[in-house]
C-alpha cells in the first residue's frame, strides 16, 4: 500500500509542474494508447472467435485489417488534433486573462473590469474578478474617506489642542469644527452652573445683532438650551420654518442650525457647539458622524483646558500662599534677626560697659585707696606740701567718680524716657555766655569765643539742660585739641530753628567714626592713640539725648588734622508755640 | 644693701605719685614713665631692677611694652592695671609678666607682691648642696644660675627659674598646687592656680621638645606637678 501512495505522491508532485495543455496531451495519449490496447484484445478475441486465424489471413481478412487500422487510425488522428486544438485555444485564454492580471496587479491597478461576451467558466471568471476588482474598488475609496477623515480629525484634535488658553480652544474649536463640514455660522456656549445659563464664549458668520440676541440662553431655551438639557444634537434644517423654533429666529442667524452638546465622558455639561449655514443644507450622514466626533473632541479640549485653567489657578493661588507665607517668614526672620542683632548688640554694650565703668571706677579708686593708705601708714614722713597734694588728687578722684555715677544716673534717664527737662522761652546769647564764661575759667589753655547773630529769636528750652550740652561739648572740644588752640561757639536763626555749634581745631573724627561719635560707651580713643584721655563714652551719648528731648537734633561735621564742629538745633519759642499748637489741632479733630 | 630701681610705667599721674612715694619709703629707687616709649627707653637706660606696667598707655599698648622687654630681658615685670579680666590677666602672664595686680590695691599688697617677685630673683638657695641637676636634655647649673636643653642655653624669667628649681629640688615626688604657689610665689598666692598654669606652660614652651607630651614638668590631674628624679 505504501509504495502505490508513494507512487501517487511522485505523480501528483510530476503532473503538478505541467501545464494544462500538456497535462492534456500526455492524458490523452495515455487513453488513446489504453483503446489502441482494447482495440487489438478486442480484435483477437474476435478473430479467435470468428475462427479466424490473424497468423494467416486471407485476402478478405487483410482487407478487414486494413480498414479497422486506417479507421483507427483516422478516428485517433481527429480525436488527437480537436483535443489539441480546443486545449490550445482554452490555454490561451487563461495565459491571456493571467497577464492581463498580473499586469494589472504589477501597476497596482486592482479594479479590474476585463469585458468578455463568453458564458463559459473562464467567461464567468471575468465576470467574478470584475466584481471582485469593483468591490476593491469600493473599499478603497471608504480606506481613503477613512484616512481623510482621520487626518482631518488629528489636525482639528492637534489645533484645538495645541494651547491651555480657555479662549483661544474655544475659537480654535469652533473655527475647525466649521471647517470640517464646510459651513459659515456658529457658536460655542459654555454651561455656568453658578447662574444657571449657558453663555456664548465664541462665534463665527453672526452679525453683532445676533451675537447680543443669543449670547445668553437658560436650559431647553432656544436650540442650544433644548440640546443641552437633553444632553442630545438637535438638528434643525429649516429655522424660519420650524414650529418650535421658528419665533427665535431674527434675521442674520443661520437657516440650518445643528446644536451639539459638549458633555464629558463622566455625563457633566461643558456647554453647545452650534453649527450654522446661512443657506438651507442638508449634511450626509457621514460628514454628521464626523462633527460628532470633532465635538467629542472639542470637548476633551475643553475639559483639558478648563483643568489646566483650574489646575494653574490653584498653583497660582498656592504660589501667591507661598510667596506670602515665605514673605511672612523672612519678615519673621528679619524680625528675628533684628531683635538678635538687637539683644547681641544690648550683650555687647552691656559688657562694654561693665569694661568701661569697671576701668573708670577702678581708677579713681587705685588713687583714693593708694593714696589713703600711703597717708595713713606713712602720715610722720610725708611733708605739708605733699600732704596737700595727696588730699587733693584724693578729692579729684572723689569728684571723677561722682560725675561718673551722675552721667551713668543721666543715662539710664535718658534711656528710661524719663529724663525732666523744664523748657520755658530764654535768651539764649545770654545763657551761652554764662556757660563759655564757666568754661573759660575752667579750659585755660584754651581761649573760647561766643559769637551770636544779632536779635537772636527767644529760645524755647532748659537753660540748666543747654549749659550742660555746651559744657559737655566744649570740655570735648578742649580734650581733643592742642593746648593754646581757640574754640569757637556760634549761634544763629535758621528757620524755626537756633542753631549752636562748637568749633576746635583738633585732630578730627575719622570719618568711619562719625556716625557712632553719639552713641553710648563709643570711644575713638584706640585709633586717636590717646588712652589715657578717653573717658566712659557717655557725654556725647548724653548730649544727643539732652538736645532731642528739646526737640532738636545734634550732629558733627569734622575733617581729620583740621578740627571738628558740633551743631545742635533748639527750637525758637515762636515755633515750639506753632508745633503745640498744631498738636492741640490734631487732638481736637476726631477724623486723625 | 644695694638700693633696688623700680620703674613705674602709668599715665595716670596721681597714681604714679603715690605709688612712688609709697615704695621710695620702703627703701626703693624710683624710676616714672608717662608713655610706653618713655618707658623702652629709660630700661634701656637705667637697666631698673623691676618694672611696674600699666596696660592702658597713651601711645603704645601695655602688652606690646611686655612683648618687646621680653624679648631681650628677664627682668620682673608686674602689671598694675585697672582690667580686671581673667583674659587680660592670663594674655599677661603668658606674655611674661610675673605678676599682675589690679587697681584699686593696697600699698602694703603692692610692697608685698614686689619683694615676693624680687625675693624670687634674688633667691641663692644651696638646697641639700644641689648644684647641678641632668634629666636627659635638660642641665641646670645652678652655681651659674644657667639652664640648658640640648646644650643651648635656655633664658628663664626669675619667676620661670625659681618655679623649675622648686620642682628640681623635689623631683621624683609630687607636689600640690597650693605648695608649688606658695613656694614660688608666696602663701598669700596659694589659690592662685592661673598664675601657675601660666607658668607652668610657659616653663615648658622653653625646656620640652614637645610641650604636649612634657618629659620634664609631669601633670598629676587634680593635684599637682612632678619632676621624675634624675
Amino acid at each position: 500500500m505504501n509504495i502505490f501512495r508513494t507512487i501517487g505522491r511522485w505523480l501528483r508532485g510530476l503532473i503538478s509542474s505541467w501545464s494544462v495543455l500538456t497535462r492534456l496531451l500526455v492524458g490523452m495519449l495515455v487513453v488513446q494508447l489504453a483503446i489502441l490496447a482494447f482495440a487489438v484484445i478486442v480484435t483477437s478475441v474476435g478473430y479467435r472467435w470468428a475462427g479466424l486465424e490473424p497468423s494467416n489471413p486471407s485476402v478478405e481478412t487483410r482487407s478487414l485489417m486494413l480498414v479497422e487500422a486506417v479507421s483507427v487510425a483516422i478516428a485517433f488522428g481527429a480525436t488527437a488534433s480537436m483535443a489539441i486544438i480546443l486545449a490550445t485555444t482554452l490555454t490561451r485564454r487563461i495565459t491571456d486573462l493571467t497577464r492581463i492580471v498580473e499586469e494589472q496587479i504589477a501597476t497596482g491597478k486592482l479594479d479590474i473590469a476585463l469585458e468578455t461576451i463568453e458564458q463559459d467558466e473562464i467567461g464567468r471568471l471575468i465576470v467574478a474578478l470584475n466584481k471582485l476588482g469593483r468591490a476593491y474598488r469600493a473599499s478603497l475609496d471608504d480606506l481613503a474617506r477613512r484616512a481623510n477623515e482621520m487626518a482631518m480629525l488629528n489636525l482639528v484634535a492637534e489645533t484645538i489642542n495645541s494651547t491651555l488658553d480657555l479662549q483661544q480652544v474655544f475659537d480654535t474649536s469652533l473655527r475647525e469644527a466649521l471647517k470640517t463640514v464646510n459651513w459659515d455660522m456658529g457658536s460655542i456656549y459654555m454651561w455656568d452652573e453658578r447662574i444657571d445659563s449657558l453663555n456664548m464664549v465664541s462665534y463665527v458668520g453672526l452679525s453683532e445683532e445676533v451675537v447680543r440676541h443669543t449670547f445668553s440662553c437658560q436650559l431647553g431655551e432656544g436650540i442650544a438650551g433644548v440640546a443641552a438639557r437633553s444632553r442630545k444634537m438637535v438638528i434643525v434644517d429649516d429655522m424660519r420654518e420650524h414650529p418650535e423654533y421658528a419665533s427665535f429666529y431674527i434675521d442674520g442667524m443661520p437657516i440650518t442650525q445643528i446644536s451639539i452638546p459638549l458633555v464629558t465622558a463622566p455625563g457633566k455639561l461643558l456647554g453647545v457647539l452650534n453649527i450654522g449655514n446661512s443657506n438651507r443644507r442638508t449634511l450626509p450622514s457621514d460628514e454628521l458622524n464626523l462633527l460628532t466626533t470633532v465635538a467629542h473632541q472639542i470637548t476633551l479640549a475643553i475639559d483639558k483646558a478648563q483643568l489646566y485653567h483650574q489646575v494653574s489657578q490653584h498653583a497660582e493661588e498656592l504660589e501667591d500662599l507661598v510667596a506670602a507665607r515665605t514673605a511672612q517668614l523672612a519678615k519673621a526672620i528679619d524680625e528675628l534677626s533684628v531683635a538678635l542683632q538687637k539683644a547681641q548688640e544690648a550683650e555687647k554694650l552691656k559688657s562694654l560697659l561693665l569694661t568701661t565703668v569697671s576701668h573708670e571706677l577702678r581708677t579713681p579708686l587705685a588713687t583714693i585707696k593708694g593714696s589713703t593708705s600711703l597717708l595713713i601708714e606713712h602720715h610722720q614722713h610725708i611733708s605739708g606740701e605733699a600732704l596737700i597734694q595727696y588730699l587733693k588728687d584724693i578729692e579729684e578722684e572723689t569728684d571723677k567718680l561722682t560725675e561718673l555715677i551722675s552721667s551713668l544716673l543721666e543715662m539710664s534717664r535718658i534711656e528710661a524716657g524719663v529724663l525732666q527737662i523744664q523748657p520755658q522761652p530764654i535768651d539764649l546769647a545770654d545763657v551761652l555766655r554764662s556757660s563759655v564764661n564757666a568754661a573759660q575759667l575752667r579750659l585755660g589753655d584754651h581761649i573760647v569765643h561766643l559769637t551770636t547773630e544779632n536779635e537772636l529769636p527767644t529760645c524755647y528750652g532748659d537753660a540748666r539742660r543747654i549749659q550742660q550740652i555746651l559744657a559737655n561739648l566744649l570740655d570735648n572740644a578742649a580734650k581733643y585739641s592742642p593746648p593754646g588752640t581757640p574754640i569757637r561757639v556760634h549761634a544763629e536763626s535758621q528757620g524755626q530753628e537756633l542753631i549752636v555749634s562748637v568749633t576746635d581745631q583738633g585732630q578730627g573724627i575719622p570719618p568711619e567714626h562719625v556716625e557712632h561719635i553719639f552713641d553710648r560707651f563709643y570711644q575713638v580713643s584706640n585709633s586717636r592713640g590717646d588712652a589715657g584721655r578717653h573717658g566712659i563714652g557717655l557725654g556725647l551719648a548724653i548730649c544727643r539725648g539732652l538736645v532731642e528731648a528739646h526737640g532738636g537734633r545734634i550732629w558733627v561735621e569734622s575733617e581729620v588734622g583740621r578740627g571738628s564742629t558740633f551743631y545742635f538745633s533748639l527750637p525758637a519759642a515762636g515755633a515750639q508755640t506753632l508745633r503745640e499748637g498744631e498738636e492741640d489741632e490734631q487732638k481736637d479733630d476726631p477724623h486723625r | 644693701m644695694n638700693r633696688k630701681t623700680i620703674l613705674i610705667v602709668d599715665d595716670e599721674p596721681k597714681i604714679v605719685r603715690f605709688v612712688k612715694a609709697t615704695l621710695d619709703l620702703a627703701g626703693y629707687n624710683m624710676l616714672t614713665a608717662g608713655t610706653g616709649r618713655m618707658a623702652l627707653t629709660l630700661f634701656e637706660s637705667e637697666k631698673p631692677d623691676l618694672i611696674i606696667l600699666d596696660l592702658g598707655l597713651p601711645d603704645i599698648d601695655g602688652f606690646e611694652v611686655l612683648r618687646q622687654i621680653r624679648s631681650y630681658s628677664t627682668v620682673p615685670i608686674v602689671i598694675l592695671t585697672a582690667r580686671d579680666d581673667e583674659k587680660d590677666k592670663v594674655h599677661g602672664l603668658e606674655l611674661g609678666a610675673d605678676d599682675y595686680l589690679t587697681k584699686p590695691f593696697g600699698t602694703q599688697e603692692l610692697k608685698a607682691r614686689i619683694q615676693a617677685v624680687l625675693r624670687r630673683v634674688e633667691w641663692s638657695p644651696q638646697p641639700s648642696d644641689l648644684a647641678e641637676f641632668t634629666l636627659h636634655d635638660l642641665h641646670v647649673d645652678f652655681r651659674r644660675r644657667k639652664v640648658f636643653v640640648a646644650g643651648e642655653e635656655i633664658h628663664l624669667t626669675p619667676t620661670e627659674y625659681e618655679l623649675l628649681r622648686v620642682l628640681i629640688q623635689h623631683a621624683g615626688q609630687v607636689l600640690l598646687h597650693g605648695d608649688l604657689l606658695s613656694k614660688v610665689w608666696g602663701e598669700e598666692y596659694r589659690n592662685d592656680l592661673a598664675i601657675l598654669r601660666v607658668n607652668i606652660s610657659r616653663l615648658r614652651q622653653k625646656l620640652e621638645s614637645d610641650p604636649r607630651q612634657p618629659r620634664y614638668i609631669l601633670t598629676v590631674p587634680g593635684v599637682g606637678y612632678t619632676m621624675p628624679a634624675e
